[in-house]
């Protein structure tokens, strides 16, 4: 018999063993991520989120993962310009969704149950939406090319979400900009890249504890109703803000946000066995990592943090992700019904 | 003697087969074949030659540098020194390509009912229009043969399709029965020569071999098989032709090129294109480049 439930317990249930005496990038073979569910190859995965998501879609598609992307870029875009405009950053091209708040009305939106008001903003007789202001870097010529780009977007996002068996949502953080007169939050305070503030139309607003969690099971609940299969990969950004308009100090606003998400994710992952965690915050934000994962300026994440990061996702997921069958598939020949008509019409001409 | 090569993919080969029928008409004009598929041309290996002299190109795969082997009587890469002109067929220089960034993207001035066209701001879409065809297996090729040292090379676009791809691809019926095909068309060519300011032509598809814009007359479909008789081959192949459409093609070709010096490269001294000097068949590693365009 145990004298203490903390007595003969694994090694990972300690912080000695568990943390300290682990090297922080030995994160891969620490066992701190026991997956509820598998994902596999086959999985159609719908990526959005804070910036840090952009990082788990680039990887998964390296491993020849689907990652649905239902915005691509034009044929003539440079690849080096893609992401100034938006794409091949998530499955649909909203530019980075911050907080939870932000996901739910663009879900509502796209499920025709909610209309933002005062989203055109204006700069230099240019026109943006304000609702993802980054995705057209010289705005547009009116306001009628905005709401018709707008209704194009809407439409992918909600096929790119009713395709998908496993959305990869990245929380960012929990301060945003709200039009007072409707609710619509922006994702950037305006005066940012366009529009003006005015404290008597917009508002700052700092979603607590529980509107995350309700902001979440509402998307959610939306999301199954035409989805029912789909199931939830949560992260934490571990990006710290880079401003605060709460009053605090930006280190303190900062732990609050991330404070408020970590603990709503916790609580949806243990009440839901459709909704998994996956640790990529605590992996770079832990005191065994000693600040070694960020930038200079202590916020950008590093490369090696997010080799890191993905190994350990690999660890756990791996022998289902990169099947063999898999693996032949992502770098096999790829070779097409056409290319095959091509080279039949080849060798019979050039055997004359 | 003239002496042309001609690079395509599958659409070289009605220009192929048809070859035989006008060689005598142009005893002047050698021609030399080499079909690839497209998609192996759109990564290309670059052989840079010595002192400023001609180099070569291939593809960059060993595998598909055996094919073209095969298809070329022997020859692993085009050694720019051996030609006068380059002709480049097909490869991806197409309206389909030019319709899918069309059917993809903002359109004006087109108002096509295809899709959900995402829209990007004017400049950034004009800048788009002259980029359609980059990464294609003939922007490759075509900046491959200008890195090595060909001066003057020319396209032969893919031909429009045979009308009964009116029959079967519902984005072809609702483009005729909304647009003005000759505008379409005339902006299909307008972008095509955005993208390529250096072509020293475009040899564009024949009124002859055309039943109106946008489509070819269906007596020159590779599965042609006479008046009255039913189409045979393979259901929905709209886009290869018969060695008729080749013959009427090269012919126009050839005369144009019979007709005009300054379709052709100047011949080099013999003392600089001799092989002993080291240029284009000699392959240093370190002289090898790989030239690989993203799509």
């Amino acid at each position: 018999m145990r004298h203490s439930p903390y007595e003969g317990l694994d090694a990972r249930a300690y912080w000695r063993t568990g943390v300290a005496q682990a090297h922080i990038a030995q994160a891969p073979e620490m066992d701190l991520y026991r997956p509820k569910f598998k994902i596999r190859a086959s999985d159609r995965v719908f990526t959005a989120g804070s910036c840090f998501a952009q990082h788990i879609a680039r990887n998964m598609r390296k491993w020849g993962m689907s990652v649905i992307d239902r915005e691509p870029a034009p044929l003539g875009l440079p690849p080096e310009r893609h992401s100034d405009y938006g794409y091949g950053l998530y499955s649909a091209r909203h530019g980075n969704i911050y907080t939870t708040r932000q996901f739910l009305q663009l879900t509502q939106e796209a499920c025709g149950r909610f209309a933002p008001k005062n989203w055109i903003w204006e700069r230099d007789g240019r026109f943006f939406d304000a609702l993802r202001p980054s995705v057209d870097p010289n705005g547009l010529e009116s306001p009628d090319l905005v709401k018709r780009s707008r209704q194009t977007h809407l439409k992918k996002f909600r096929q790119a979400l009713g395709e998908a068996s496993l959305v990869v949502f990245t929380l960012g953080l929990t301060e945003t900009w709200e039009d007072i007169e409707s609710g619509t939050v922006f994702p950037t305070a305006p005066g940012t890249i366009a529009g003006r503030y005015d404290p008597d139309r917009i508002r700052f607003l700092n979603l607590t504890h529980k509107d995350v969690l309700q902001d979440f099971l509402e998307t959610r609940r939306l999301i199954k109703r035409f989805n029912p299969s789909v199931r939830f990969l949560l992260t934490v950004s571990p990006v710290p803000l880079t401003a605060t308009a709460s009053g605090r100090h930006v280190m303190v606003a900062s732990s609050y946000s991330k404070s408020v998400l970590r603990g709503v994710v916790g609580q949806l992952t243990d009440a839901y066995s459709d909704i998994d965690y996956f640790p990529s915050y605590e992996i770079i934000t832990a005191p065994s990592a000693r600040g070694f994962f960020y930038a200079p300026n202590m916020r950008d994440v590093l490369p090696e943090a997010v080799e890191t990061v993905m190994k350990t996702f690999l660890a756990a997921h791996g022998d289902t992700i990169l099947q063999p069958e898999n693996r032949e598939c992502a770098a096999g020949s790829g070779q097409t019904s056409d290319d095959i008509r091509c080279e039949e019409l080849l060798l019979e001409a050039f055997a004359q | 003697m003239t002496r042309v090569c001609i690079v395509g993919n599958s659409h070289v080969a009605a220009l192929r087969n048809g070859s035989a029928r006008i060689a005598a008409e142009f005893p002047d004009i050698e021609a030399t074949f080499f079909g690839v598929p497209g998609r192996w041309l759109r990564s290309v290996k670059l052989v840079r030659g010595h002192n400023g002299t001609p180099g070569s190109l291939a593809p960059a795969d060993p595998e598909h540098r055996a094919f073209f082997r095969k298809m070329s009587g022997g020859q692993d890469r085009i050694s720019v020194a051996d030609y006068d002109c380059f002709i480049l067929v097909g490869l991806e220089l197409s309206i389909f390509r030019w319709l899918s960034f069309y059917y993809q993207m903002r359109h004006e001035p087109f108002s096509f009912e295809v899709g959900a066209p995402q829209i990007l701001d004017a400049d950034t879409f004009a800048d788009c229009r002259g980029r359609i065809f980059e990464g294609t297996a003939g922007s490759t090729v075509f900046k491959g043969l200008q890195e090595v040292g060909a001066t003057s090379i020319s396209l032969c676009p893919q031909p429009m399709p045979v009308s009964s791809i009116l029959d079967e691809q519902k984005s072809w019926q609702i483009l005729f029965q909304h647009e003005d095909v000759d505008l379409v068309e005339s902006a299909f060519r307008e972008d095509l020569l955005r993208g390529f300011p250096e072509a020293a032509r475009v040899f564009w598809q024949l009124d002859l071999t055309r039943s109106g814009p946008l489509l070819t007359d269906p007596r020159y479909s590779k599965w042609y098989c006479g008046e009255g008789m039913p189409q045979t081959g393979r259901q929905g192949d709209h886009q290869h032709m018969n060695a008729d459409y080749g013959a009427e093609t090269l012919r126009a070709i050839y005369s144009e090129l019979a007709g005009c010096s300054d379709l052709l490269t100047p011949r080099l001294d013999p003392q600089e294109s001799d092989p002993s000097r080291g240029a284009a068949h000699i392959l240093p590693a370190e002289s090898v480049a790989s030239a690989s365009v993203a799509g």
